[in-house]
């Protein structure tokens, strides 16, 4: 039963994102901003991060960054952007992650990423000479 | 400018104008006053000056022939009377000469003295030639009163030369006066339209700067609009799509657990799906125009090939489902200044219209095709449609003009913003057609340097 872990800002677009999830069978946990996610990866592991660009305090970036200083296994928990910011794929190949979807697109289309995420696992890999910022 | 600066302009440019014309007015007065001097001396009194020495020579040398001629002193009587008829003429051609001259104001009894003492000289003279050669003595009356002729026409002819030499003189002194009474004036106007000038070039100068101020301070705040745009863009991004998507899935998430729903509740979530679709195109849409003006981020670069590949992969199954032939021909491979994601949004916008207009024709044919135009190149969309009318042909491409017969989703902005995005990178876009025979729309990205 694969886990996830969702943070995101947008609580109901959280809760109805995890409604399908759990539909399909999946665990989900919510967080709404990247401390609250850092915190769940505290409690355990998940299989998947999908995570939000945009948040307060702790942005998608910023939470990356802490993943990676933070390590112990957090560094190698493949991560999916979910995001409406303009900039996306940049962000995306700052992380160093091959899985993102923009805001607003097709649940099939986003399952399926999903599915590949959990399937082929490919941890990111910041790029080494850019310090990864947060959302501008 | 504003008023008080404009106003010294004019006033500048006007104390110029009459200067300089003031200026040349004068000089122009001056000019012919002082040609009337000059031609009063040297076509006046210098020509009767020189005609009356040569008169009052000619009866002195008559007077001393004459006398020799009664003295009968040495020498041809007949060479004698040739000379005296030589000089005779010569007097008749210096009186003709000196009487053609213009009338002086005043000269009217100098000549007519001039004129009865030289006639009076000439007749005494042909009575003292009437004599015959030798006659001595038996002379001497008419002797004497040739001598006295001779006192009075010299006399006359002192009076005239003296006159014309005063005529002279008045002249130069006019030259003189002239001149005098001009230079403040030519001074005073110079110095004033000199100054008219430097304040003209002065205001002139204020205004260019502040102009070119003016214009720093447009461009500047464009720039500041560009960037506003793009933080709006975000922002709707974000704020209005986001929550788009939330109601998006959950329309999915009903239809997913659709045992419990009827008919009716299904189609009533179909609609609002795909309304829901519709909408969310026209804020991508409106995304991508308010976007498209930014300016390409420097040293930014694209392989066209690459893209024109990647879209024709896009759009081929999409136009095998709406029977369109889809033809892409040879594509150099170079780079264009701007980055994937605007070509890519270029071509799509034409390529995806192509598809949408020909749809209803007879033959329905897309050509993609490029054209190097030395420092740009430009990507052409044929199609065989219905073409667009020439009235049309320039308003296709201001926002929220939809083509003729558009039926699909659609706000019209996508051929706003195909201009708009290649206008912001230094290219150009546009459309030629003839109606009934299809349109090639067009646009241009500059080479990579």
């Amino acid at each position: 039963m694969p886990d996830i872990l969702l943070v995101d800002d947008d609580q109901d677009l959280a809760a109805t994102l995890a409604d399908v999830l759990r539909d399909l069978g999946h665990v989900v946990r919510i967080a709404c901003d990247g401390w609250a996610g850092l915190a769940a990866l505290d409690e355990r592991f998940p299989d998947l991060v999908l995570l939000d660009i945009e948040m307060p305090e702790l942005d998608g970036p910023g939470m990356a960054n802490q993943m990676f200083v933070r390590d112990c296994g957090r560094e190698r928990i493949p991560i999916l952007l979910v995001s409406g910011f303009l900039d996306l794929r940049a962000v995306a190949k700052r992380i160093g992650t091959p899985y993102s979807a923009p805001k607003p697109c097709e649940l099939d289309w986003l399952l399926r990423i999903v599915d590949r995420a959990l399937a082929e696992k490919v941890a990111p890999e910041p790029q080494a000479d850019r310090p990864i910022a947060g959302a501008p | 400018m504003s008023r008080g600066p404009l106003r010294w302009l004019v006033v500048a440019v006007v104390v110029l104008f009459a200067g300089t014309a003031t200026l040349v007015v004068l000089l122009s007065r001056a000019a012919i006053e002082l040609a009337s001097a000059d031609d009063a001396i040297a076509n006046g009194s210098v020509p009767s000056i020189v005609a009356l020495q040569t008169m009052r020579a000619d009866v002195q040398q008559q007077h001393a022939l004459v006398d020799e001629w009664v003295l009968g002193a040495p020498g041809d009587p007949a060479v004698r009377a040739a000379k005296m008829d030589a000089l005779a003429r010569e007097l008749t051609v210096n009186r003709h000469a000196y009487l053609a001259q213009p009338r002086e104001r005043g000269d009217r009894p100098i000549r007519r003295a001039l004129e009865s003492s030289l006639t009076r000289f000439e007749s005494l003279l042909d009575r003292a030639r009437a004599q015959p050669p030798g006659a001595g003595a038996n002379a001497s009356g008419v002797m004497y009163e040739v001598d006295a002729a001779v006192g009075e026409a010299g006399n006359a002819l002192v009076r005239a030369t003296d006159f014309s030499a005063d005529q002279a003189e008045a002249a130069a002194g006019e030259t003189l006066r002239v001149s005098r009474t001009l230079l403040p004036w030519a001074v005073v106007l110079e110095v004033l339209s000199v100054a008219a000038a430097a304040v003209t070039i002065a205001l002139t100068y204020r205004a260019v700067h502040r102009a070119d101020a003016l214009a720093d301070l447009s461009r500047v705040a464009l720039e500041h609009k560009t960037d506003e745009l793009e933080a709006f863009a975000g922002r709707v991004a974000h704020d209005l799509l986001s929550p788009l998507m939330t109601v998006g899935l959950g329309i999915d998430l009903a239809h997913r657990r659709d045992g419990a729903l009827d008919a009716g509740t299904r189609a009533a979530l179909s609609r609002a799906s795909s309304t829901l679709q519709r909408v969310r195109g026209f804020v991508s849409d409106l995304l991508e125009f308010a976007r498209a003006g930014a300016k390409p981020p420097p040293g930014v670069h694209t392989q066209v090939d690459e893209v024109v590949r990647e879209v024709a992969a896009e759009f081929e199954p999409i136009a095998h489902n709406a029977n369109v032939d889809l033809c892409i021909e040879e594509v150099p491979s170079c780079d264009v200044r701007c980055s994937p994601g605007v070509l890519t949004s270029l071509l799509s916008n034409l390529v995806q219209n192509a598809i949408k207009y020909v749809a209803d024709s007879e033959v329905r044919r897309v050509v993609v095709r490029t054209r190097d135009l030395g420092n740009e190149i430009r990507v052409e969309v044929e199609d065989t449609g219905p073409g667009v009318p020439p009235s049309d042909q320039q308003r296709m491409f201001d926002p929220f003009v939809r083509g003729p017969g558009a039926a699909g989703p659609g706000i019209g902005l996508g051929l706003a913003t195909v201009r708009h995005l290649a206008e912001a990178h230094g290219g150009h876009a546009g459309v030629r057609s003839e109606p009934g025979h299809g349109a090639v729309f067009w646009f241009s990205v500059p080479y990579a340097a």
